[in-house]
């Protein structure tokens, strides 16, 4: 078995690669002083922090759609509308709470629960700042880490939908069947495409712990490196969550409310309160990934030598970067109509996952690069040094995607120029034996000139 | 030696494992029989990370219990949903034979699993501190069990390939487009306003129901082809009957 | 095919996200929205409102009972009753009044035909749309909440005509206000009416509806109290 083991080990040259950073997986930040009862206050604030940012979402999010609609948005309950969150969620409790006859009562009342609960259980990972003193504890600002952190939230997130597809069989009827498996294989399609594009963050932070990929931001924030990245993961992002324009699990006009159609009172609240913890979960990877997490933006970060990276000031950028993505969130909601689910699902399979795996082999090769396994000479450009091989790397899958840009417009022109040809330019009207009128931009064969051209021939 | 916290969570998610597995085994509908394994499978991701096998556990959950239980549940939802066992012996004497040969095979595994003695615990304490876990499993696998890995990654993949061919059905001539059918529809004057839709009765609908044509006979435009031919169209006289219970109930109380 | 415009490099690259502009820049613009109960846009002079039976400068009805505007409701909203005038309760010029009037505003689908059908022009429409309410009876109103607000020289009927008067000269407009005579006759005949009724034993017309805040006017922004 040696020898096999060898051989292998010759092949792929592992003991080479092996030779990176040791413990570079493991979490960059401290938890040695960190006691039990500390974790436990340090779960109850990031609860309350949800629940907090849930109540002033849903107002954020109906005010701004009036806005972009023109309209006020809800102004009566309490000083702006505020509070209109509280009267909806008071309605909701008190509202009757419906059984279907249908349905299977234990996953019925199992399955909000479910969806609910793994909302919040992927916010535990997210570092919202770096070391603070807590009740005399110096602890980050984070309730946990592990070497294998951004996966545990993709995990989470996929036994979150089992929340949903349980709620769509569990109801008893069809239409929750329908969107609750709709919801479901939209979910896993896209959570395949949010994987890959992280996978390019992984390879550039060397870790998937979420304190480690922040620590290494902090030179540079990986949406500049990884922009592609960032745009995938946007896109899927907005198909993880159910939100419009990819929301064709609960599209009204279609299915009545999709899988929580049978829902009411808190049961339904539940689900409402897990789709935007989602949101809020997803927004907050995406600072982490690819804003640096709870670092100051770059100008500010230079101030008084990092005064403003430390300590509680984290949690101020972490939460303006959050509700940036929030406001972006609540803008594509305002803006894009609903896709069409086998359009959607063509898009997933059939462009973002190629697209993304070709961009991760294209990252692989860059950070090899980087890494120097193609050669260590650089040159030096105004007083930076660049390495070579990055330089020739980046060239060539620039002029790569250039080429297959070029040659999918040409084919495209070619389509469109086929489809236009096909049109003639005049037609006889009655040549089918009754008339047809002509098209924009044709002209009719005009009856007295047929004639005319007729008897000049004869 | 186990810290209490591990032993507590063993021991409160070990008989729950065992609950579930039952479930599995015992449940009477299918749907939580699957709910069952997918808990029997986050437990056993949990005891994963619980031995610091991080990676290893988190893949688990995400890997099979959000992908492979999620894909088991979509097709126990659409095809089995009101299927049941039958529990009639096709076979004589089935029952007997296989619980006595399941039991030998317990009792043969159990005897040699043990004989096994293990060495003191080392745990992963060093390699995870040391190299990373993540880094680490990735060591292994692609340097001294790469070959292992990649033909088990061709497996899957023929695996893949070889239920796209079967469930594939090659196409003769190009799709037609919604145009081209509403263009045939009329030229060929037959169905222009378009096929009758399954019938609505008082207490039933379902795609495999005809509707009633104005003298009383199903209607087989109004089903698929493909269910008539497998015959599996059902006939709604059942329902006509309930409808008439329904109108004589309701006649009956206005008489009272 | 006509050629479409071709727009620069720009406009073609950011096309697809123009949408987004468009949202973005309309959350600046001026709301438009009025905030009901604060504001209120005022109505057009010939809004159909809630009705009104208007009376002679004098006092008396202009309500002959023709029952014509109920005939014309097509929604058959309207219940009228007429009765004879008798030289003791004279409650408008000429022969009959209406006795019992009320509109049904459950039914009453604000078409304004029993205006054009009145010939006497005592149903009028007046601006007031804020007739909402939460149960059926408060939702009939009564004569007395429909009959216009009693103004300067006007007495409460029942009273007789002025002298020498007769219906004719009513409805040609020669009686401008009520006269000493009516009002001594006024002062000597009509009891103090109590619990809404007059001393011929019909509904309301003593009681004056608008200071008890039982008759919303024309410039009325408050519910009616029942």
């Amino acid at each position: 078995m040696s020898s096999l083991a060898f051989a292998a080990e010759a092949v792929t040259g592992i003991p080479h690669l092996a030779a990176a950073v040791p413990g570079a997986d493991n979490p960059h930040a401290d938890f040695s002083d960190t006691p039990w009862w500390l974790s436990l206050v340090k779960a109850l604030l990031v609860f309350v922090f949800l629940l907090v940012n849930t109540l002033v979402v849903i107002w954020f999010e109906r005010r701004v759609i009036g806005r972009m609609q023109q309209r006020p948005g809800p102004n009566r309950t309490g000083p702006f509308g505020l509070l209109q969150t509280l009267a909806d969620g008071i309605k909701l409790a008190l509202k009757e709470d419906l059984t279907p006859k249908n349905a299977d009562k234990v996953v019925f009342a199992l399955a909000p629960m479910i969806a609910g609960a793994m909302a919040f259980v992927s916010f535990a990972i997210i570092p919202m700042g770096p070391m603070v003193s807590m009740f005399g504890h110096r602890t980050p600002l984070q309730l946990t880490d592990t070497p294998v952190a951004v996966l545990l939230v993709l995990a989470v997130a996929g036994v979150g939908v089992y929340g949903i597809v349980l709620a769509g069989w569990s109801s008893g009827s069809t239409y929750p069947l329908l969107g609750g498996l709709r919801s479901t294989a939209q979910v896993i399609s896209y959570e395949i495409a949010m994987g890959l594009a992280l996978v390019a963050i992984f390879l550039y932070s060397g870790s998937m712990s979420t304190s480690q990929i922040v620590y290494s931001q902090r030179d540079l924030w990986y949406i500049l490196p990884a922009f592609f990245s960032f745009l995938v993961y946007v896109v899927t992002m907005v198909g993880e969550t159910n939100r419009l324009p990819f929301d064709l699990a609960e599209g009204e006009g279609e299915l009545t409310g999709g899988f929580h159609t049978e829902y009411s009172s808190l049961k339904f609240a539940m689900f409402f309160l897990g789709e935007y913890v989602n949101m809020f979960t997803v927004s907050a990877l995406a600072t982490t990934m690819f804003l640096g997490g709870w670092q100051a933006p770059p100008g500010i970060a230079a101030i008084n030598d990092g005064m403003f990276n430390h300590g509680w000031w984290g949690l101020l950028w972490f939460v303006i970067k959050l509700w940036l993505f929030m406001f972006f969130f609540v803008w594509l909601r305002g803006s894009l109509p609903r896709v069409r689910y086998d359009q959607f699902m063509r898009f997933g399979w059939k462009f973002l996952i190629p697209v993304t795996l070709a961009w991760v082999v294209a990252v692989a090769f860059i950070r090899g690069a980087q890494l120097g396994y193609f050669g260590n000479s650089s040159v030096g450009l105004a007083g930076r040094e660049f390495p070579v091989a990055t330089l020739i790397i980046v060239g060539l899958i620039a002029a790569l995607a250039l080429a297959v840009t070029w040659v999918w417009e040409g084919k495209q022109a070619e389509k469109q120029a086929a489809a236009e040809a096909q049109l003639p330019e005049e037609i006889d009207p009655f040549a089918g034996g009754y008339p047809v009128p002509p098209l924009p931009g044709q002209r009719l064969r005009e009856p007295s000139l047929a004639i005319e051209k007729e008897s000049n021939r004869a | 030696m186990t810290g209490t916290g591990e032993q507590v969570l063993f021991w409160v998610l070990g008989p729950i494992s065992v609950l579930a597995a039952l479930g599995l085994l015992f449940a009477k509908k299918a749907v939580h029989a699957a709910i069952g394994m997918a808990l029997v499978m986050i437990n056993l991701g949990v005891f994963y990370i619980a031995n610091q096998a991080d990676f290893l556990g988190i893949i688990q959950i995400f890997v099979y219990t959000g992908a492979v239980m999620m894909l088991f549940l979509f097709v126990l939802m659409l095809v089995g949903v009101d299927s049941s066992d039958s529990l009639v012996e096709t076979l004589k004497g089935q029952k007997v034979a296989s619980l006595l040969l399941a039991l030998g095979l317990a009792v043969m595994v159990f005897l040699a699993i043990g004989k096994v003695a293990f060495p003191p615990m080392k745990g992963l304490d060093s390699v995870n501190a040391g190299t990373g876990n993540v880094t680490g499993v990735a060591n292994l696998i692609f340097g001294q069990y790469v070959w292992v890995f990649e033909i088990t990654s061709a497996l899957l993949i023929t695996a893949a390939l070889g239920a796209m061919v079967l469930a594939h059905r090659e196409r003769i001539g190009e799709r037609p487009s919604q145009r081209t059918w509403s263009e045939r529809r009329i030229r060929e004057n037959r169905n222009v306003a378009g096929l009758p839709a399954p019938g609505v009765y008082a207490r039933h609908n379902a795609v495999d129901t005809p509707a009633l044509l104005p003298d009383g006979t199903p209607s087989q435009l109004s089903v698929s082809r493909v269910l008539s031919a497998r015959e599996q169209v059902i006939t709604p006289v059942r329902h006509v009957e309930s409808e008439h219970d329904i109108e004589h109930e309701i006649e009956e109380g206005r008489d009272r | 095919m006509p050629e479409q415009k071709k727009g620069g490099f720009f406009s073609d690259l950011f096309a697809p996200v123009g949408g987004f502009g468009v949202t973005f820049a309309t959350m600046f613009r001026k709301l438009e929205t009025e905030e009901y109960p604060e504001e209120k846009r005022p109505t057009q002079p010939r809004f159909h409102g809630r009705h009104q039976l208007n009376r002679h400068p004098d006092g008396l009805e202009k309500c002959v009972g023709c029952e014509l505007c109920a005939w014309a409701c097509p929604a058959d909203a309207i219940l009228v009753e007429g009765a004879d005038n008798t030289d003791d309760a004279r409650f408008s010029p000429g022969e009959r009044y209406g006795r019992v009037y009320q509109i049904n505003y459950l039914r009453c689908i604000f078409c304004g035909l029993c205006i054009e059908a009145c010939p006497t022009r005592a149903l009028t429409m007046t601006n007031f749309y804020e007739l909402a309410d939460n149960n059926r009876g408060d939702l009939i109103f009564t004569k007395e909440q429909l009959l216009a607000p009693l103004q300067e020289g006007m007495l409460t009927p029942p009273h007789p005509m002025v002298d020498g008067m007769e219906e004719r000269d009513y409805y040609q407009g020669k009686v401008s206000k009520a006269t000493p005579e009516q009002e001594r006759w006024v002062s000597e005949h009509q009891a103090e009416p109590e619990d809404g009724l007059a001393w011929t034993g019909d509904p309301v017309e003593g009681v004056d509806t608008l200071a008890g805040g039982r008759q919303a006017t024309r410039d009325t922004d408050k519910a009616v109290k029942r």
